[in-house]
């Protein structure tokens, strides 16, 4: 199992939920079982392993989705995942929040996991208009919600 | 999803169509003409123009976030990670035992299962192994029974018992074997028919004593047996073969009182039963039921002479002491005979002696 596989899989579940013992628990749940299906399949290509973390991701995300609502987000910054004190999350935040579930996934695998619009199609099981249409609803709500923090701040 | 030109005489796009296309454009999927319609638009529109503007930073915001670096020890303990009840099972699961200890368990459970199922299984249902009781016991009894005595020789007390004669040397073991198990057969079957005693275990060893037993009878057995006799007729002395000559009771019923009181419990009788397979029996039977009465042979059951079965003839029959030896060398004549002496609870007179002579089919 290569290392970009597991470092996607743990910024999916860190950004999904912003808590990080949550994220650690579905990042250890989901790397187990992306390597057993794996193992059945040795020669899996790139694009079929981003399909596969689509899948399997979307539905733990689902499944778990409660969990991030019920409490605030914890975020120490020891866990592992070392965010830039520059980088403010607020707007992230707001848009986990606010925004519509399939299009903040979309964000997160096309935009920060770095996924092909293909492989996040194949993996939902839509179009890859559906997909773009998704992403670019999700960035524009991400970016005014960003261009307003940025101005409060200011 | 393939795009299609403008026309020229091209429409002016609508505000919703250029929103919608922003993205698009954006990631340089656009044709040319829809690239330069939404560029004019963004130019022209400001509503456009600040959505354009919040997609870009909300791109280069996800890619900032992107960059969010994850330590190397939780790379690790992501690759080296298991789930507790994967950790219990890969415990469990008997391919990662140690070789010998997983060896040793299916040799255990092999072994467990042969052992239930050897000790529930039927085997006396099963044909195969189903013992033929009767033949073991007949073997048994046949293998016992091999020694033949001859009563010729008087034995006084003390004195050592006459040894048994051996069966005659042109007689196969085999066929003894088969004669004798099947007319030990057959003789099971009759007792009960000619209304004898159930066959009881052989005397390996003639005892002088049981011998002359059967000669000394108290006088009251004497009598019944004389009586008897005389009840069957006296045996016609125009049918005694040359040689032969009867032998008196009576003058010996005082020797057979003194001894009968010290045999008291025990079978005090015997008889001769004889085997012999032979072939053409239709036409052997009545020649030898003719040597039997020539010898002053009788009917001692129910049946005739010769009485046919399926299997055999059968002969039950009282004869002189002294023609023991005639009848047997007639027997001999037609084939191998085989003959045991039993101990039987029915006491014949002094000077006769009961034969039950059984006479297998060879044909069948």
């Amino acid at each position: 199992m290569s290392e970009q596989n597991l470092k996607a899989i743990a910024l999916f579940f860190f950004f999904a939920f912003l808590d990080e013992k949550i994220a650690l628990d579905a990042s250890i749940k989901i790397t187990n079982k992306f390597r057993d299906r794996v193992s059945k399949h040795p020669d899996f290509s790139e694009a079929q392993s981003q399909t596969l973390l689509v899948q399997l991701t979307k539905k733990y995300f689902f499944q778990h989705r409660h969990r991030s609502l019920r409490h605030q987000t914890a975020l120490t910054g020891h866990a592992g995942w070392q965010v830039p004190t520059t980088l403010d999350l607020s707007a992230w935040k707001q848009f986990q929040k606010e925004s519509s579930e399939n299009d903040f996934l979309a964000v997160i695998w096309s935009k920060i996991l770095g996924f092909s619009d293909e492989s996040i199609s194949e993996g939902l099981g839509v179009t890859v208009g559906t997909v773009r249409y998704r992403i670019g609803n999700g960035l524009r709500a991400l970016g005014a919600m960003n261009k307003f923090k940025t101005l409060t701040k200011s | 999803m393939k795009q299609e030109p403008l026309s020229k005489n091209r429409r002016k796009l609508s505000r919703f169509l250029c929103q919608e296309m922003l993205y698009d454009f954006i990631s340089h999927r656009l044709d040319p003409d829809r690239t330069e319609a939404v560029r004019e638009f963004i130019e022209t529109d400001e509503q456009v123009r600040e959505e354009f503007e919040c997609v870009q930073q909300g791109i280069r915001y996800a890619e900032d976030l992107s960059r969010t670096p994850v330590t190397p020890a939780l790379i690790e303990r992501l690759k080296f990670s298991e789930l507790p009840s994967k950790r219990i099972l890969n415990k469990i699961l008997w391919t990662n035992w140690p070789p010998a200890v997983r060896l040793g368990t299916e040799a255990l459970v092999i072994s467990a299962f042969v052992a239930v199922v050897m000790s529930t299984l039927p085997w006396q249902k099963i044909s195969v192994f189903r013992r033929d009781k009767s033949k073991q016991i007949e073997i048994t009894q046949v293998e016992a029974r091999k020694k033949i005595v001859s009563d010729d020789v008087e034995v006084a007390e003390g004195e050592k018992q006459p040894e048994a004669t051996p069966p005659p040397a042109d007689v196969s073991k085999d066929d003894l074997a088969n004669t004798s198990l099947a007319a030990q057969a057959a003789l099971e079957d009759e007792g009960s028919d000619d209304h004898e005693e159930p066959v009881k275990p052989p005397v390996l060893t003639p005892n002088p004593r049981e011998k002359t037993a059967a000669r000394l009878e108290p006088a009251k057995e004497t009598k019944v047996a004389a009586a008897k006799e005389d009840d069957q007729g006296k045996p016609p002395s125009a049918n005694l073969a040359p040689g032969a000559t009867p032998v008196p009771v009576d003058s010996q019923a005082n020797e057979d009182a003194q001894t009968a009181e010290s045999l008291k419990g025990k079978p005090k009788g015997f008889v001769y039963k004889a085997f012999m397979k032979l072939n053409n029996l239709d036409d052997m039977t009545p020649q030898i039921a003719d040597i039997i009465r020539n010898l002053g042979g009788q009917r001692a059951g129910e049946v005739e002479l010769g009485w046919r079965r399926d299997s055999g003839s059968y002969y039950h029959f009282t004869l002189p002491e002294s023609n023991y030896q005639e009848l047997l060398n007639s027997l001999k004549t037609f084939g191998p005979v085989q003959i045991f002496k039993e101990s039987h609870r029915r006491v014949m007179p002094a000077g006769k002696i009961r034969f039950i002579l059984w006479v297998e089919d060879g044909d069948k």
